[in-house]
């Protein structure tokens, strides 16, 4: 890195930081942004001084949640259909008088699902990849030293084979370690739960899981693990791997 | 609202908007949407307009919450930046700006605020004031017309009549007075190295 360039770009983090530097400017500096973690680490800093400059104690006005919500557009679940759980509480309209209409549906629904699932993976995927190995080793540590966590075993019926899940009071949880063969290309471990007497996904685990972050609701009883095609399935296709209960 | 929710962190609402959750999206909202709104609405001195870039923030933390990154700091934190961008980009466009003189004096903010939030906000607020206080009134000026202004640095030059290079200069010092003064409260602002110059 040119020391000279450095201390330039470094002048302007400031600047940047408020939103004002020139749109002229602004991509040399992202440039070196791109390859100075100290640059990015004070630019950061100041960021954060920003954000509390700009923290007032105002209220939102009435109305624009409502107004969020309904620009959400998510489709209408059927809480029959399991991973679409954690979405809304809607019902689907029922059509199910009419066979065609209603085999248009199940078309349409898992089509939507498949989505849905590849969608999940790549969401996950991605905020995981925000947060770094490093990071996500981090919180997973202080899970496992937080004393209120629980521990979930996950054992198979015919091999030896665990997993190891910690499961946090406010339902943060992370699937800490397993001894289960690394899958071969094309295919993933999926994590399911049941949940009043539901199949529920909580997620695709990548083919040879490691501190993977998740969410346990109050009401999942029980964890499960299949392999499933990578990108994940709606509904488990494979016969449960192993399975745990998880403490009340 | 799931009782668990109100009490989740950052890093579990941003889990919980990955898989779709929006009651963690609405705790979110709940949090944040007050001083999000209040920036927004500063910056681009319009109400109906700072609710649309409030509207615009939090679905685009819906559709792509991997761009928040939890190690970066918090989601307060990222929405005040994502809705201060998004609102001085707005202001930077002729229909915004044309917009920005029929200023609206009436405010509409009347949705609810959360109490134990606000307590914080109290203390972050004094924290804010003192660190205010710290500056030269030149540098004070200069990072006001920036960010709260929505004024590029060569603009805010043009404003208050001086060189480029000093206003650069005043900006960059007054926001490490401040970092200074807010981290010695203990507000959680990161590390900063050493000022190579303009001390």
């Amino acid at each position: 890195m040119d020391a000279v360039d450095h201390t330039e770009f470094a002048e302007l983090l400031a600047v940047y930081s408020l939103d004002a530097l020139p749109p002229d400017e602004v991509s040399e500096l992202e440039g070196h942004l791109a390859d100075c973690p100290r640059c990015r680490a004070e630019l950061e800093s100041l960021r954060d001084v920003a954000a509390l400059l700009g923290n007032s104690g105002v209220n939102a006005p009435v109305g624009t949640w409502d107004r969020i919500a309904s620009e959400l557009g998510l489709p209408p679940a059927d809480e029959a259909v399991p991973v679409l759980a954690f979405q809304s509480r809607k019902r689907t309209p029922v059509w199910r008088n009419v066979a065609l209409a209603a085999a248009a549906v199940v078309m349409v629904v898992l089509g939507l699902l498949s989505y849905r699932v590849v969608n999940l993976d790549n969401r996950v995927g991605q905020l995981q990849a925000s947060l770094g190995q490093r990071g996500v080793g981090q919180l997973v540590t202080l899970a496992i030293e937080n004393p209120a966590s629980r521990d979930v075993e996950l054992t198979a019926k015919t091999s030896p084979a665990r997993a190891h899940v910690v499961v946090l009071p406010d339902g943060t949880a992370y699937w800490v370690d397993d001894d289960f063969a690394v899958l071969p290309a094309g295919q993933t471990y999926q994590l399911w739960a049941l949940a009043s007497g539901k199949v529920v996904s909580l997620g695709v685990l990548g083919p040879a899981p490691h501190d993977v972050p998740f969410r346990v609701e109050p009401t999942m009883t029980l964890l499960m693990v299949t392999a499933e095609p990578a990108g994940g399935a709606p509904v488990p296709t494979t016969p449960v791997l192993a399975q745990g209960a998880v403490p009340v | 609202m799931k009782p668990d929710l109100r009490n989740a962190s950052d890093v579990t609402l941003a889990m919980a908007i990955a898989r779709w959750d929006q009651e963690a999206l609405a705790e979110v909202y709940r949090r944040n949407a007050g001083p999000v709104f209040g920036l927004a609405r500063r910056v681009l001195g319009d109400a109906a307009v700072a609710e649309e870039v409030v509207q615009e923030v939090f679905l685009r933390l819906w559709h792509e919450p991997g761009r928040y990154d939890p190690e970066r700091g918090s989601l307060r934190t990222f929405l005040l930046s994502q809705v201060h961008s998004r609102a001085v980009d707005m202001l930077r466009s002729d229909t915004a700006r044309r917009q920005r003189e029929v200023r609206d004096a009436r405010s509409t903010a009347s949705g609810q605020y959360d109490v134990e939030h606000e307590f914080l906000d109290i203390a972050v607020a004094e924290g804010v004031r003192d660190a205010l206080g710290v500056l030269q009134p030149g540098e004070r000026s200069a990072i006001e017309l920036a960010y709260f202004g929505g004024h590029t640095y060569r603009e805010v030059a043009v404003i208050l009549g001086e060189p480029e290079g000093t206003i650069k200069s005043r900006i960059r010092s007054g926001m490490r007075r401040m970092h200074s003064s807010l981290a010695a409260k203990g507000l959680a602002v990161g590390k900063m190295q050493p000022a190579e110059e303009n001390p």
